[in-house]
């Protein structure tokens, strides 16, 4: 399935309602998420949890899970805290972000929980700040993003 | 044979061979290039190409393949380029990975190449950088990592 982004159903409404109606409706979760074992938890202006649960699905040649899974859930939570700025038909294109990764994460971690929180939000860039931790708190990595706003022709934000 | 058994014997090798035995097939292909569906297809000293064509399983909720995907494969193309350096029984642990995302990729891009090359190789530390494109030489992603050495106890070289 491709849609044309700027015409998705979620598109028409204001960020914020559409990532609570990511959490609200499974169905709205994203491939990738179904794929890699993670799903969005809780949005508020500006912040986005998403948790995930590591499986022998995601192992590098050594038996560890890749770092490409850290990254990857911390991407998606910078991603959703910056689209809750964003009014309807307005959208955002992450153009680039860098990970630390702190800790190994194994097939048997269990849940971890990405924390994402808008630091910037201006007329062009949104950038974004997340770590992700275990259940007493522990870090196993942290990152950042710069996102481009994407704006419909003729919008009034333009 | 299993994985972690694949592991083991991957260890006790230098590197390059490892990366070579996995090109080859003698290993099972990691998990996670069969979940994201990319692989290893060619191995250098310092250098090494994955090849992948992203599916539907990896979209975002837009329809859009979720820049997850690229990053996963700039961190292990660095990663693995890296491992060509190491003697057998080193192993190493991506510390950071910073990835720029220049072109969409859709679930109809097609095939991409990553290609990882080390830039800098010390005692303990080495960077490397990996370059996204397809057949036509269009670039899509590129970044760069830094990754730890891991001697075995005892042992600093």
């Amino acid at each position: 399935m491709t849609s044309d982004k700027y015409t998705h159903p979620l598109m028409a409404m204001h960020g914020i309602d559409a990532m609570r109606a990511m959490i609200d409706n499974p169905r709205n979760n994203s491939y990738v998420g179904d794929t890699l074992g993670f799903r969005l938890v809780k949005v508020d202006n500006g912040f986005a949890a998403f948790e995930g649960v590591p499986s022998d699905r995601m192992l590098n040649p050594f038996g560890i899970v890749n770092g490409g899974w850290a990254l990857t859930l911390l991407y998606s939570a910078c991603g959703a805290a910056a689209h809750t700025t964003l009014p309807a038909r307005v959208g955002h294109d992450t153009v680039e972000m860098k990970g630390n990764l702190l800790r190994t994460v194994r097939a048997d971690t269990g849940r971890l929980r990405a924390e994402a929180y808008v630091v910037s939000r201006e007329r062009t860039l949104i950038t974004a700040e997340a770590k992700l931790t275990d259940a007493v708190g522990k870090i196993y990595a942290h990152g950042t993003t710069t996102s481009l706003i994407r704006y419909p022709n003729h919008h009034p934000d333009k | 044979m299993n994985a972690e058994q694949a592991a083991r014997e991957m260890m006790a090798m230098p590197g390059i061979d490892a990366m070579r035995a996995l090109v080859e097939g003698r290993y099972p292909p990691p998990s996670i290039s069969v979940t994201l569906g990319f692989r290893l297809v060619e191995v250098g000293d310092g250098f090494v190409a994955f090849e992948g064509e992203p599916s539907d399983a990896v979209l975002n909720p837009m329809g859009i393949v979720h820049g997850g995907w690229a990053l996963t494969l700039i961190d292990s193309a660095c990663g693995a380029a890296g491992h060509t350096t190491l003697p057998a029984g080193v192993g190493y642990g991506s510390l950071e990975t910073k990835g720029n995302f220049v072109r969409q990729i859709t679930g109809s891009t097609g095939r991409l190449r990553a290609e990882g090359r080390v830039l800098a190789r010390g005692r303990t530390i080495l960077t490397a950088e990996a370059k996204i494109t397809d057949a036509g030489g269009k670039l899509y992603a590129h970044g760069t990592s830094t990754c730890m050495i891991i001697y075995p106890e005892g042992r600093n070289t």
